[in-house]
């Protein structure tokens, strides 16, 4: 019988210090998460010299945790695995140094991940059977791309936002409704009590056939209307704003990501990320989905957001195929999907 | 006792292996490139070439700042992950003892300059004494002009050394007292930081993978603007507040007070009068005095360096003297460094008058300490 590939994962790239231990890939022995949300609350948004401090007062606390719950010693580990990039340059830095030290003194390999790769690999690990090719929608509060993903490693972006991205669309309209950061989960729960169609906000498809996004329009446009109705002294119903908001950015994810993976004849249409995790997208890509023939897939909402279990998945199957990474590997904050830097 | 140390806390990485007060080998790099691509590979090299492994080390330290945020990250980090995986303890030594330490026995007045931007430095004043490396005076974050004003009215000889030394070619003019110390020793040496790790290590001072934090003196820009716009509570001093006092004391004083002291004169000391400053629900400073019949007298005041430089130590001294003169006490006193400038000016500017000294009151360095009074009835 073959030996488990036991793989320590290490995820610092923005405001979550995590820790997993992951066997074979798709088996999570443990994934710490220890968030900073509330230390960044007051400032309405994560500051990176604060995130870096915390993830460096944390990191060796989450470590610990993550392998007494795995039940494993640093003698276990065949590899470590860590989120290189994309991300907050200082806050990858904590991650990747801890993790360079570890993979030095234990003499085992070290294997960069990228984020946004991880993302879609938290899909293998809640759908055991899942295998590449399929179409990948990844929106989060850095990211919004509709991916082609063709093998463990060869990635095709068939497109991506041209302006904000998903998520931080929602954060920057939670903040102008006085809703608080983070801004998705608190729009996701407000919209549960508006009216969807409350309000007539433009969704942006763009040319005929692009899969790319953009928000900056419909931001703008829910911006103008709590102003106007700010200056006519109407009253501003935050949970119709916040419905319709949603539904016009959930409607045109929800829209390309079946047509891009109707054009791959993709028997699977993936979602990642931290938007993921958003109620009503899961829902109308559910009916949009099944009209078309398509499977819809997403992790569960722990796996949605950024945790270290989905680093170590996409590093086992590097690991596996003999891509690891040297010491000299360096955090690369504007890394992109398939980048061939790591 | 092999020991690795390492200094990522400017441009300049460096890594040293010492055994049992000797070195055995240290590489020094100002090359330009990011801590991050060459540290983990230095520190590779390095036990390679002294035939070691990592399981042979005994003892992980850096240096615990001052200086760049990023970097001193990435050096704790990395000595933490080491030590996180081979068990062993961890020495954070201060970046301007370890660049301190590389004029060993210098008869100037050693003053590193470590470059905190914006023109302006973080430094200290440091002398040798009969072999020790004794550090004069905190000057945390200063300008290069203030420092080399306040250097010039000191009449002694004054080394400078470390990465801000470009910042005072210029401005140290026929200065004849003041020099820059030649290249080799502008750089922080990790031997250095070796030497003075193994000195603390055999009086107990050292830590965990899991507990040590650098000491970044700054905070981020972001926590100074949110806190302009936050209320300072000035209140009395209560048993939660000990822990965070306790770390306020040992940051500012040579010989600290215990936990217990504080705890005691809190519980038993019926004379005693404590008060604290919160910022956002963190003690920032704190200070008390007794009352015995018609006299104030202030035990201790200090204030939490990240919070130093917003006149919260002002704040304090206001509080127990509004305090005294609500509990009739007439006149108020206290003894103060003579070195300690800062304060000294701050009592003045509240009232106290100088009324006479105290030869060798301070037992930890024999200083002698003024004696200040103010009538407040």
């Amino acid at each position: 019988m073959c030996k488990n590939t036991t793989i320590l994962a290490i995820e610092t790239s923005c405001d979550e210090t995590s820790v997993s231990v992951v066997s074979n890939g798709r088996n999570i022995l443990s994934n710490i998460i220890s968030s900073q949300i509330d230390v960044h609350k007051k400032f309405g948004g994560v500051v990176p010299e604060v995130a870096s401090r915390k993830h460096l007062e944390s990191i060796n606390q989450v470590l610990d945790s993550a392998l007494e719950e795995a039940k494993v010693t640093f003698e276990d580990l065949d590899a470590i695995a860590v989120t290189c990039g994309p991300g907050l340059v200082g806050a990858l830095l904590i991650g990747l140094s801890t993790a360079k030290a570890i993979a030095y003194s234990k003499n085992i390999p070290l294997i960069g991940v990228n984020h946004i790769e991880g993302h879609i690999a938290a899909n293998y690990i809640e759908h055991k059977q899942l295998e590449p090719p399929f179409v990948c929608l990844v929106a989060s509060g850095g990211h919004s791309h509709i991916v082609n993903v063709l093998s463990y490693e060869k990635y095709e972006i068939m497109g991506q936002t041209r302006d904000d991205a998903a998520g931080e669309a929602f954060d920057k309209i939670a903040r102008a409704m006085g809703l608080g950061y983070p801004g998705g989960p608190l729009i996701d729960k407000i919209a549960t009590d508006g009216n969807p169609d409350a309000i007539d906000f433009p969704r942006a498809y763009l040319e005929e056939g692009s899969y790319d996004f953009s928000f900056s329009g419909i931001k703008s446009s829910v911006l103008n209307y709590l102003n106007s109705k700010k200056m006519k002294e109407e009253e501003i119903i935050v949970a119709d704003v916040a419905a319709s908001f949603q539904e016009s950015v959930v409607e045109v994810l929800a829209a390309k990501l079946v047509k891009a993976a109707q054009a791959k004849q993709s028997k699977y249409a993936a979602l990642a990320g931290g938007v993921a995790a958003n109620k009503r997208l899961r829902q109308v890509l559910k009916e949009r989905g099944e009209a078309a023939g398509i499977e819809v897939l997403y992790p569960s909402p722990v796996l949605c957001t950024d945790n270290a279990a989905m680093i170590g998945c996409a590093a086992y199957y590097k690991y596996i195929s003999g891509r690891t990474s040297d010491l000299k590997l360096n955090a690369i904050p504007n890394l992109t999907i398939g980048d061939v830097r790591i | 006792m092999n020991i690795l140390a390492i200094d990522t806390s400017s441009a300049t990485a460096t890594a040293a292996v010492m055994r049992d007060g000797m070195l055995i080998g240290e590489y020094i790099l100002n090359n330009g490139k990011t801590h991050s691509q060459k540290l983990l590979v230095m520190i590779e090299e390095l036990l390679k070439d002294c035939g070691l492994k990592p399981s042979d080390l005994d003892i992980f330290a850096c240096s615990s700042g001052p200086g760049s945020f990023t970097g001193l990250r990435i050096g704790a980090a990395t000595i933490k992950g080491m030590a996180h995986v081979l068990k062993k303890p961890v020495i954070g030594v201060p970046t301007l003892d370890i660049l301190a330490y590389s004029l060993y026995n210098c008869s100037a007045i050693i003053c590193p300059v470590l470059d905190a931007q914006r023109e302006t430095v973080y430094s200290s004043l440091y002398t040798w004494e009969s072999g020790r490396l004794t550090k004069l005076e905190d000057l945390r974050v200063i300008s290069a002009k203030k420092l080399i004003e306040y250097l010039k009215t000191l009449n002694q000889k004054v080394a400078l050394l470390g990465d801000g030394v470009y910042l005072f070619r210029d401005i140290i003019g026929d200065s004849e007292n003041i020099s820059i110390a030649p290249p080799a020793y502008q750089l922080p040496r990790a031997s250095s930081c070796a030497a003075l790790a193994e000195e603390m290590y055999n009086i107990g001072q050292y830590s965990t993978y899991d507990s040590f934090v650098p000491q970044y003196i700054r905070k981020s820009q972001a926590e100074v603007e949110y806190e302009k716009k936050q209320k300072i509570d000035i209140c009395n001093m209560e048993h939660k507040d000990v822990e965070q006092v306790f770390e306020i004391e040992e940051l500012s004083f040579k010989t600290p007070w215990s936990k217990e002291a504080f705890t005691e004169e809190l519980e038993k000391n019926k004379l005693a009068r404590y008060v604290v400053a919160r910022i956002d629900g963190k003690v920032a400073a704190y200070g008390g005095m007794w009352m015995v019949l018609d006299e104030g007298h202030i035990t201790n005041i200090a204030v939490h360096p990240e919070y130093r430089g917003q006149k919260i130590g002002e704040k304090i001294v206001l509080s127990l003297i509004e305090a005294a003169r609500e509990s009739n006490v007439n006149k108020m006193t206290l003894e103060v460094r003579t070195s300690n400038v800062p304060a000294r000016n701050l009592y003045k500017k509240l009232g106290f008058i100088d009324f006479g000294v105290r030869k060798g009151y301070y037992s930890d360095t024999g200083e002698d300490a003024v004696i200040m009074w103010k009538d407040i009835n």
